[in-house]
């Protein structure tokens, strides 16, 4: 016991005395700050309505230019807060938000406008860097369904010259990968692989054709080409 | 004042005791095995009892409930009986307690490698031993308040108010999170759905951090540290104003386990302020821990007890500061989900519950065997091991969560997720599950070595079974007090009555309102329930304990969105009894996995997860795929979810079993279209049915997926 210590109380529990030291002032100014810190924090984002909730604050992810007048058109299921009586009129976005850095994503209308664009015509590539690395995307992403030589398991086989959707150009292996055939359970990769991955892959997928995998997949859909 | 002789039970502390350490061997050996089969997944054994989804709630449960239970028990059979100047209340319900206890742990481990489980964390046992659970509790409350009315001692110690407290508030979370409607005799649905099961299973389970794991061992704290260390505690005031501050803030903070998930933003913020709110009244009890050590620091160097329990006081305080952190919600979006979590229970539990139970066991046992210590030199290595032990289990744990939490949210400049492939994410952090694992090796290999230095150390002296002791009796009403305290102190029923109303009120303010108003959880009208096979695949998911590695919960995060898809509405969930939306991803979160791949896939990936994710780490169900899933419980089932408001038609419950049937025919016929032949009576298929569902009832909906 130092000396700074208050009196020993007259306390005696089976041995156990206890004295009789004030509250640490620093422990006492930390209680009292945590407790100032959340009024303040349920003033800011539940009273004041200041703060983002986290819809609105994913919402700004998404889109930047996004503001809060723009959620009561949204029909995201609307929350108000029963600590706020004014949630509605939030200020909205300062003018300053950048507007889609290059990390933007495109947000969900641009998707549903891309489908009516003209249809791009692409090219394949025929270098082997290229198709090197379009075999790692396949394997990584593809060889589940379609197998590691393309030869087909629950997905068709790729190596032969019948394709189910499309004629088995290059721009039709692109759209299948791209839109995906979700009543088939292939995936729509266009918003999981950027661009050139994509085309690398479907390169590499073209370079298969006549292949003859061991365990290839019985022939699906139509015959084209030779 | 006529002065008494009385006797203290040390029987009952010695079977408390030896049962803290049997099951503390056992959860912490349940503990590295599942630990192993993070990287090893052959040791999942390819059998359905021991895979990682039903081991992992039996390693919890058994060092929570049997290990950290029994040592509660042992301290608080020890100390109350001495605090109080009496022997406990009743010699026969001190047995029934300690075997009542010991029956139903035994029960949990069976029932748990056997599947049965409600799938709440921590709440996994069926209602059976949820009922069973409740009577033992009672008993060890009658028993201790029984004591306490027959003690000789006026004022009641701090430990006892904690002690008091954790029975109270422990009997109030476990019968409300129990709330379940049986079906068979194990199997029960939760009475309530989705986000309000969420929110009552966070505030239980929260609390049971609180109740179970704080409050008893603070309680221990304030008898064996100060005896330990033959010191006077610290200050007097500051466990008055701890005590109350933390029983009636902790309640309020369960909803930091939901941040960033559905449940409404009010409820969220109140879990993140109440929080916050909570570091000093938990660092109040560090404090008189470690100032009540001033001027014996010389000891702490030479005595292995006062180390565990210097140490375990540290971890306390380091975890109680490190879990406001993680309540805030910029921390949590990075924390949650992620091994960040597990390192910060294991602080806890390995640091603060372990340590403070092997402290107290070195300094006890010899007491109630007439003996010294065998060895000072073995608990010395035991402290070193435990303590390398816990730095080796959490510093891995903390760099994989940093790491696999950055590349799930790392974008390229185009915009892609830099890490489309959630396996790649896990392979990464393969290593730190491996360091992990040592560090749990080492830690028990000194509980071990523990182990056989306290039963030498028993051997070498003999049980005093009953300890003789003498003191006055009580006489007359407590005396009129000039300090408030005193004056409750000396009231027990006051004080219980006190301390009671505090408790309830947290929980009463966030539940309440989240079960009567409506507009917390917005309707959507595409959402429906479940068919009857998909119900059969959702019990097949909860038996298997899928929720111990996938979540349910897409947080709005463009991370998550763009990996997972749309993020989880609350009006999802209303037909979910109990919710699914897990705590943890080992794997990828499943909400949206409906129609994300063909039934095919789902077939061959359950049979040989391998086989479609190269290197994944899930243990293959090859049992799925022969076993005949239940059919004749469906009515029962059907007529327990109507009980329940889920709107199945009337009569629906005599059509489920051929609805069932025709639905898991058409997916059969599917998958041969796909390659795949399989008995359209395989668990298999219902399991497939509900994956498919997932997430999909938003699908073209205009009011969800926006």
């Amino acid at each position: 016991m130092s000396k700074a210590d208050g009196k020993l109380l007259d306390h005696n529990y089976d041995g156990i005395q206890e004295l009789d030291n004030k509250l640490p002032p620093w422990w006492l100014n930390l209680f009292y700050f945590t407790i100032i810190w959340a009024v303040l924090y349920l003033l800011y984002y539940h009273v004041l309505g200041m703060g983002d909730l986290q819809i609105a604050e994913y919402q700004k992810e998404m889109n930047p230019n996004w503001t809060a007048s723009t959620e009561a058109s949204a029909s995201v299921p609307g929350y108000t807060s029963p600590l706020a009586g004014k949630g509605a009129e939030r200020p909205t976005v300062s003018e300053n938000e950048p507007s889609g850095g290059a990390g933007a994503a495109p947000v969900v209308a641009e998707k549903e406008e891309a489908k009516e664009e003209p249809a791009v015509n692409y090219e394949p590539f025929t270098d082997a860097a290229s198709l090197e690395e379009g075999h790692k995307v396949f394997i990584q992403n593809c060889a589940a369904c379609h197998g590691q030589k393309g030869e087909g398991i629950i997905g068709p086989n790729l190596t032969d010259k019948y394709w189910l959707h499309g004629d088995g150009s290059f721009n039709a292996i692109v759209k299948v990968i791209q839109e995906g055939v979700p009543t088939k359970g292939m995936i729509a990769w266009k918003p999981v692989l950027p661009e050139e991955k994509l085309l690398q892959a479907a390169s590499y997928i073209l370079s298969l054709k006549g292949s003859n995998p061991p365990n290839g997949k019985a022939p699906q859909g139509e015959a084209y080409g030779d | 004042m006529a002065v008494e002789t009385y006797y203290y039970d040390n029987r009952i502390v010695r079977n408390f005791a030896i049962a803290t350490i049997v099951w503390g061997i056992v959860g912490m050996l349940v503990g590295l095995t599942i630990a192993i089969q993070l990287y090893y997944p052959a040791l999942n054994l390819g059998i359905p009892f021991t895979t990682f989804g039903r081991l992992r709630p039996l390693h919890t449960n058994a060092v929570i409930f049997a290990f950290a239970g029994n040592a509660i028990f042992t301290g608080a059979y020890y100390s109350l009986q001495r605090l109080l100047k009496a022997r406990m209340f009743n010699d026969t319900l001190s047995k029934i307690h300690f075997w009542g206890w010991q029956l139903i742990i035994v029960l949990a481990a069976v029932t748990l490698v056997l599947g049965f489980t409600s799938s709440k964390e921590y709440a996994e046992l069926e209602w059976p031993i949820d009922i069973l659970i409740a009577v033992v509790w009672v008993v060890f409350g009658i028993n201790m308040f029984g004591t306490i009315a027959r003690r000789r001692e006026r004022h009641l110690y701090v430990a006892i108010w904690f002690y008091i407290s954790t029975v109270v508030t422990v009997a109030m979370l476990h019968i409300v999170n129990s709330f379940e409607i049986p079906v068979t005799f194990w199997k029960s649905y939760s009475l309530f759905a989705g986000v309000q099961d969420a929110l009552t299973q966070w505030w239980y389970g929260h609390n049971a951090v609180a109740f179970f794991l704080t409050t008893p061992f603070l309680g221990l704290m304030y008898y064996f540290l100060p005896k330990a260390a033959e010191r006077p505690v610290f200050s007097y005031r500051l466990s008055i104003v701890h005590f109350w501050s933390l029983i009636f803030i902790y309640i309020w903070a369960g909803p930091h386990h939901l941040l960033y998930t559905a449940l409404p933003d009010w409820a969220q913020s109140l879990g993140t302020v109440f929080s916050i709110m909570l570091i000093a009244p938990s660092w109040g009890g560090m404090l008189n821990g470690l100032l009540t050590l001033r001027g014996a620091w010389d000891k702490v160097r030479e005595d292995p007890i006062l180390k565990f329990m210097v140490v375990g006081v540290t971890a306390y305080g380091m975890s109680t500061f490190e879990g406001p952190m993680l309540s805030i919600k910029s921390i949590n979006a990075i924390s949650h989900y992620t091994d960040w979590t597990i390192a910060h229970v294991h602080v806890g539990a390995l640091g603060w519950n372990g340590f403070i139970t092997f402290g107290m066991l070195y300094w006890l046992v010899p007491k109630i065997f007439g003996t010294k210590l065998h060895s000072r030199k073995q608990a010395n290595f035991h402290f070193w091991t435990g303590t390398l032990g816990i730095i080796f289990y959490v510093l891995p744990m903390y760099w994989a969560a940093f790491t696999q939490s950055l590349m799930w949210k790392e974008f390229t400049a185009d915009g892609f997720l830099q890490y489309p492939n959630f396996l790649e994410t896990v392979l990464q952090i393969v290593p730190m599950y491996v360091a992990r694992s040592f560090g749990g090796l080492l830690y028990l290999t000194g509980v071990c070595v523990g182990a056989w230095n306290l039963y030498v150390t028993a051997k070498s002296g003999s049980l005093i079974a009953d300890e003789k002791a003498e003191a006055a009796a009580l006489e007359g009403p407590p005396p009129a007090e000039s300090y408030w305290h005193r004056w409750i102190e000396s009231r027990a029923g006051q004080f219980t009555v006190w301390a009671t109303v505090l408790v309830i009120i947290g929980g009463a303010v966030e539940m309440i309102p989240m079960y009567l108003v409506k507009s917390n959880i917005p309707t959507i009208s595409s959402v429906k329930p479940y068919t009857p096979l998909e119900l059969a695949g959702r019990d097949i998911y909860i038996r298997e304990g899928c929720n111990n590695c996938h979540s349910q919960m897409i947080r709005p995060f463009r991370s998550e969105t763009e990996r997972y898809g749309e993020y989880s509405k609350v009006g999802e969930f209303v037909y979910d009894h109990p919710f699914l939306w897990g705590s943890k991803r080992t794997g990828p979160d499943l909400h949206r996995i409906g129609g994300k791949y063909p039934d095919a896939w789902h077939y061959n990936h359950m049979k040989d997860p391998r086989s479609m994710s190269p290197g994944s780490l899930m243990p293959p169900y090859p049992w799925l795929l022969e076993d005949t899933m239940n059919t004749e419980d469906m009515p029962a089932k059907i007529r327990a979810m109507q009980t329940l408001g889920v709107p199945y038609a009337e009569g629906f419950d005599q059509e489920s079993i051929a609805d069932m049937q025709a639905q898991a025919k058409a997916i059969a016929s599917r998958l041969k279209d796909q390659g795949v032949t399989v008995d359209s009576d395989k668990e298999i298929i219902a399991l497939i049915a509900y994956l498919q569902r997932l997430g999909t009832d938003i699908k073209g909906s205009k009011t969800g997926a926006q």
